[in-house]
């Protein structure tokens, strides 16, 4: 009896042992599978799964279709994909390298907007969410996964609930519509719009505070608090779910279902062809200058609060990468959303640039300290002085505002051929 | 004139009897020290030569062995390119020995609370002395000089000190270093210094800072550097030694205070002098790499399970095993997903829980739970 209960004893440790291990692999294969879900203050930068091509420009600037539907475009196979033992940077997969090519002209003029605006009911037709899109008068009505909701009147108090709507907000309607901002809304390191709502008041987290603002009309994103969200509707206010996407996109769908609900058609139209507009200039800009016989130049994206962080694929940088006429190594290398990464993983992913994506200062420091690493000797980036602190807001909202960060990083990549050309902000709201 | 019912007389007939029970079991459990210690010490040979062969950059085994040899001016390392070796001597390397001290000065720390506070929940945190050096590290942080030389690691370092400062201060007036003083009195101290963390992170507008404290506070090995290295490595190796020299009067605390002060041992004064041997230990791990749980609270236990009580066996290996440990885990959390990492904490819980819960089945004759 004795040595039967033993033994039992014996088979459940082992048992526990056995559970406790496939515990172990089962989370770990979670933790690799899994994502982080972004929030406001989200560690890092919060990014949703944006679509895995980025949408390529189209030879019109009217937008004659409703939601921007994006034609497959080939993503080019990169030649130099890094291998994990260091290669022998050569000259020409350095960035646009000054080589003696004679400047190839832009088939299309850099202008900041573009011109055509069609009939709204075009443009606004089959996007998501817009339940008539004849109906240009009031009341008029929407839905989101929030359910359908009837704005009886153009809102003259709307709330933002996220940062990049917000972003789009500012070019859609006056910041005195703006009821109120969340502190990172108006922090320069994060926000694209912090002097455009300088003014604006600025409240805390709770619900209540949302609640006591009593908006006409408040926008949340896929990653606002549920919480959060049915206490506001409890309250009366109606709230509309919109998507944040950032990317090569620009969020047009987004952009226009929040100028129709907003009652900005125009300023939709308008800052839609402007995202369409900017993107085809880049796209045909950079074409004569990528080097087609070494493949296209690899961009990480990093950044480094305490530990270093990569972008690799299903990120709004990954997007900005291959739309600016690059492609992720990181992603390559089988790094998915953003991981935590080493200097030594730097060196074996071997970028031909490395643009961080951090507050100038902080970025600056931690440039040299990539440059001085003697880990990092070996890899191009470095040896071609292709380390960038770049603008940090322009890559990591989710807005419209990505396609700056398109077009520095293009003219990082391919600085001739924007020799003549500068590139201007995202103007605001204007009537 | 002592009769058989006097306190002195039952005190040290219980003493005898505890004593003998030592002895008794001494001959085994020696056998067994000395062999856990033989073991660990060569199973950290061989993990931590492994650890600095494996990483995200490919470097062929024998030219890894190669540059580990040369960074010791042990090979010439002709053929082992500049990156290469530098990725061996100033990224692993630095890293696996940051791993093995933080690991040991956890675990040791861990070892020593328990035994201080004769409780199996204790652990390094338990005294204030993480949520302090949490602290000071958030302070800093959020005044924007995170990124000055070691601002960080001394903000961390102080801010612990000041925390088991204020906790032995609070105990001795309140109740005299009692257990249970120090103990419900670090309890207090810790959840108010945890909330002042909690409090400077919100308050904090900077979101560029507030990513720096969340990422400082989930603690990790990354970014392990020599000069780092050295400090944490001098500090534990000082610490377990001074742990193992007074093993002798750890043990006399297993037979409680009154029986260890018959022995000669000046009880309270001994408790804060090993609490703040604990608490310093805790403090420098606590200041490099942020706050790695479990370590502390785990490995001693693990080790007591096997080897029993004494401690002069269970300090040492302890801090061995604390290394091991960590190592091990650290090596997993840069591997696993290479070239990305996961945190070092998510691993210690992930290995730690279940290897403890099977532990501790295994054992459950010694935890009085058979019938």
């Amino acid at each position: 009896m004795k040595a039967l209960t033993q033994s039992n004893r014996r088979a459940l440790a082992l048992l526990s042992a056995i559970i406790a291990v496939i515990a172990a692999v089962m989370a770990l294969a979670a933790i690799a599978c899994s994502s982080p879900e972004p929030t406001a203050t989200a560690v890092p930068t919060p990014v949703p799964a944006p679509t895995a091509t980025p949408v390529p420009p189209t030879p019109t600037v009217a937008l004659s279709t409703s939601t921007p539907t994006p034609s497959p475009k080939p993503e080019p196979s990169p030649t130099n994909t890094p291998t994990a033992t260091p290669v022998a940077p050569t000259p020409t997969t350095a960035p646009d390298t000054p080589t003696p090519t004679p400047k190839p002209e832009p088939t299309l003029t850099p202008s900041p907007i573009a011109t055509p605006t069609p009939r709204p009911s075009e443009a606004f037709r089959g996007v998501e969410g817009i339940v008539d899109p004849d109906n240009f008068g009031w009341p008029r009505t929407v839905e989101s996964s929030e359910g359908s909701v009837t704005i009886p009147a153009p809102p003259q108090r709307v709330h933002f609930l996220s940062l990049g709507h917000a972003e789009i907000g500012v070019a859609l309607v006056a910041p005195e519509k703006f009821t109120a901002v969340y502190p990172f809304f108006v922090d320069p390191d994060v926000s694209n719009v912090s002097r455009q709502l300088a003014n604006v008041p600025v409240i805390g987290f709770e619900p209540e505070e949302v609640v006591a603002l009593a908006p006409d009309i408040a926008i949340a994103s896929q990653y606002t608090n549920p919480d959060l969200v049915n206490v506001v509707k409890s309250a009366g206010i109606p709230v509309v779910r919109v998507s944040e996407e950032g990317g090569s996109s620009g969020d047009i769908p987004n952009i226009l279902f929040m100028g129709y609900m907003l009652g900005a058609e125009e300023q939709a139209l308008r800052l839609a062809a402007e995202i369409e507009h900017r993107i085809r200039f880049v796209d045909i800009s950079i074409g004569p200058h990528q080097k087609q016989d070494v493949g296209l130049p690899g961009v990480l994206a990093i950044s480094k609060f305490t530990d270093i962080y990569a972008a690799g694929g299903n990120t709004n940088l990954d997007e900005i990468i291959w739309a600016a006429g690059a492609f992720n190594p990181a992603k390559e290398a089988g790094i998915d959303s953003f991981q935590q990464v080493s200097i030594e993983s730097i060196a074996a992913i071997n970028p031909d640039m490395i643009i961080i994506t951090q507050p100038m200062e902080s970025g600056i420091a931690f440039a040299e300290e990539l440059r001085a690493s003697p880990v990092l000797q070996d890899v191009p980036a470095i040896i071609n002085n292709q380390v960038h602190p770049v603008i940090t807001t322009y890559f990591t909202t989710l807005s419209h505002w990505n396609v700056r960060g398109i077009e520095e990083l293009a003219n990082l990549l391919y600085p001739r051929a924007f020799v003549d050309h500068e590139f201007k902000d995202f103007a605001p709201y204007t009537p | 004139m002592l009769d058989a019912g006097s306190k002195p007389l039952r005190q040290a007939t219980k003493l005898a009897a505890s004593l003998a029970r030592l002895r008794k079991v001494e001959s085994p459990v020696l056998a067994k020290a000395i062999y856990g210690t033989a073991v660990l010490v060569s199973t950290i040979i061989a993990v931590a030569t492994f650890a600095t062969t494996i990483g995200p950059f490919n470097i062929p085994l024998p030219t890894s062995l190669t540059a580990i040899l040369a960074s010791v001016g042990l090979a010439d390392g002709t053929n082992v390119s500049p990156a290469e070796q530098a990725i061996v001597e100033t990224v692993r390397i630095p890293r696996v020995a940051m791993a093995l001290a933080v690991g040991t000065a956890l675990a040791t720390a861990g070892a020593l609370m328990q035994a201080i506070f004769r409780n199996p929940l204790a652990d390094p945190g338990i005294i204030g002395t993480s949520a302090g050096g949490a602290l000071g590290a958030v302070v800093v942080l959020s005044l924007g000089i995170g990124a000055t030389v070691f601002a960080v690691p001394i903000a961390a370092g102080i801010g612990a000190a000041a925390a088991l400062g204020t906790v032995i201060a609070i105990a001795g007036v309140w109740a005299r270093f009692s257990i249970a003083a120090l103990l419900l009195t670090g309890v207090a101290v810790s959840a108010f210094l945890s909330a002042a963390v909690s409090a400077i992170i919100l308050s904090t507008d900077s979101v560029t800072a507030q990513r720096e404290m969340i990422f400082w506070l989930a603690g990790g090995l990354e970014g392990a550097t020599w000069a780092d290295a050295r400090v944490v490595i001098a500090i534990a190796i000082l610490g377990v030694a001074t742990a193992i020299a007074f093993s002798r009067d750890l043990n006399l605390l297993l037979i409680g205070d009154i029986e260890a002060q018959t022995l000669g041992l000046r009880v309270k004064r001994f408790r804060i002098g090993i609490a703040l041997l604990a608490s310093i230990l805790t403090a420098v791990a606590v200041a490099f790499t942020g706050i790695i749980a479990f370590v502390g609270l785990v490995v001693p236990h693990a080790v007591r399970l096997v080897v029993g009580a004494d401690h002069r066996h269970v300090v040492l290996l302890s801090a061995l095993a604390g290394g091991l440990f960590l190592l091990i885990a650290d090596t997993a959390a840069r591997s696993l997903i290479s070239p990305g990492e996961i945190r070092v904490g998510i691993i210690t819980s992930l290995i730690g829980g279940p290897l403890f819960i099977a532990l501790l089945i295994a054992s459950r004759d010694k935890l009085g739970g058979s019938e």
